[in-house]
């Protein structure tokens, strides 16, 4: 043993980057719905930040040279982007698989038709909830409910494959088995059911979002009967609240291994909510192509691989199936984005965050604060 | 342009009679980048092997199951038998996966 060693482990240990696999535009931060789960940033970007037509173009041409497959076009709203369709019908072009991230309640029927004959490959619209009045309640929009239903119609109609996203909190989670019925009768083939994760204004609402420890218990419960009643006619994607978890989500499948999130303005993050993280800083695709960003920019080598991670994580035999958790996490709850994510059982904040947990849940109040451009935003 | 409102109502099993073929827009591509043959769905990539490759690029419609197996038994120098036991194996996954459909 000599004195290299130690280098030569941290070498073999930090991983160089492969071809990511996946890719998410948000195209805009505009929406016109007010969820108060939103996973974009408390400090919503505004229009006049927005890339324009030829700047998107230029990014969807360096991702299919880079060997990306996916791409998702997300928001805020993309629809409210004029330029939708354009950026749409170029990915198609380079051969990128197109999916299409959206509210649905300003998707009209001629748009979804054009989206449809240029080539789309898939669309997801989210639901607030199964209950109309609920449902709109939360989104804030006082017919949200309705106008998903059509658009769902004319999505289906015009034989595009549609999965719906549900988030679930302690709002409407008693509400699950009908949220996925009603998937079932929108003509979904698949089905998102998200506890909400608790970062940007999830975090900032966590204490009217958490939800029991018995309503947990009891949707993981109403999952395992739906994912067997429904096999082959919905797919049933479901992902837990790790505020109650013992082992951690594989955040991002690890961090800058598979996938890459552009903001409004630019900005290249390894995980939507990877700002929050304010000791990070991040570079545009404005000033850097892409792939070098990918590759060399300082916020996705600061945790990819496993070289950066604590001891306890090194030594742990799920280092590569988790990735040590998430980042975001880390930083919001312990200060510092390098330490173990709480929701592991090894982290010595995991028992904080179970009571964080707990405390939230039995939370009566209601009085949510409703997602908002300029609340957050200097004047 | 608009096409039928096809709502899947139960889950489809497939037999050696069934006509299977790609599902409502997924495709199968060449992964330059990674060098191998690929399914390309939403939020899903399934990287195939020579073999599940071969199956699914002959699933367009065309032949049933049973034809499918019979010319690859000959054209591969194998039992019949065995073939199609994969061959139901792999199909009926990525039906139920919606990745392919009768």
């Amino acid at each position: 043993m000599s004195m290299n060693n130690q280098a030569t482990d941290e070498v073999t240990m930090a991983e160089e980057a492969k071809a990511p696999l996946a890719l998410l535009l948000e195209l805009t931060h505009r929406c016109p719905l007010q969820c108060p789960y939103c996973s974009n940033p408390l400090k919503l970007e505004k229009v006049a930040s927005e890339l324009n037509t030829e700047q998107w173009m230029q990014v969807l041409d360096q991702a299919a040279e880079m060997g990306i497959l996916q791409v998702h076009f997300s928001g805020g709203e993309p629809a409210l982007r004029k330029d939708l369709e354009t950026l749409v019908a170029h990915a198609e072009k380079l051969g990128l698989y197109s999916n299409l991230i959206t509210s649905a309640v300003n998707l009209s029927q001629t748009r979804i038709n054009t989206l449809a004959e240029i080539g789309l490959g898939h669309i997801q619209v989210s639901i607030q909830d199964s209950d109309e009045k609920l449902a709109n309640t939360i989104g804030g929009h006082p017919n949200g409910y309705q106008l998903k239903l059509a658009a769902a119609k004319h999505i289906r109609e015009a034989g595009i494959p549609l999965t719906i996203n549900a988030p679930v909190h302690r709002l409407n989670i008693d509400h699950l088995e009908a949220s996925i019925q009603m998937a079932v009768d929108m003509d979904a083939s698949r089905i998102e059911v998200a506890h909400v994760q608790y970062y940007g204004w999830a975090y900032y609402n966590r204490k009217y979002l958490m939800p029991t420890r018995k309503q947990l218990d009891w949707a993981t419960e109403v999952i395992k009967k739906a994912s067997k009643a429904l096999k082959g006619i919905l797919s049933i994607d479901y992902v837990v609240p790790d505020y109650y978890a013992k082992i951690p989500k594989s955040c991002m499948s690890g961090w800058g291994r598979q996938f890459l999130n552009i903001t409004p303005s630019g900005l290249v993050l390894p995980c939507h909510a990877a700002e929050s993280i304010t000791s990070l800083s991040f570079d545009s695709v404005v000033d850097k192509p892409l792939n070098e960003i990918w590759k060399n920019s300082e916020a996705f080598q600061r945790f990819r691989g496993t070289a950066w991670m604590p001891d306890t994580c090194k030594k742990c035999d799920r280092r590569e199936i988790d990735w040590g958790g998430c980042r975001c996490q880390a930083f919001a709850i312990t200060g510092d984005a390098s330490n173990m994510d709480p929701a592991c059982q090894y982290s010595p904040f995991h028992q904080e965050l179970l009571e964080l947990a707990t405390c939230d849940a039995n939370s009566t109040d209601y009085n949510f604060t409703y997602r908002r451009i300029n609340i957050f935003n200097e004047h | 342009m608009i096409k039928s409102h096809d709502t899947q109502v139960e889950r489809s099993l497939i037999t050696t009679q069934s006509i299977v073929r790609l599902g409502q827009r997924i495709r199968l591509n060449f992964d330059k980048t990674r060098d191998q043959w690929i399914l390309l769905g939403p939020e899903k990539v399934i990287s195939l092997d020579p073999i599940a490759q071969v199956i699914i690029s002959r699933c367009d419609g065309s032949c049933s199951i049973a034809t499918l197996v019979e010319q690859l038994s000959t054209e591969y120098n194998a039992h019949s038998k065995d073939i199609e036991e994969d061959v139901l194996l792999l199909l009926q996954d990525l039906v139920d996966k919606r990745f392919m459909q009768l």
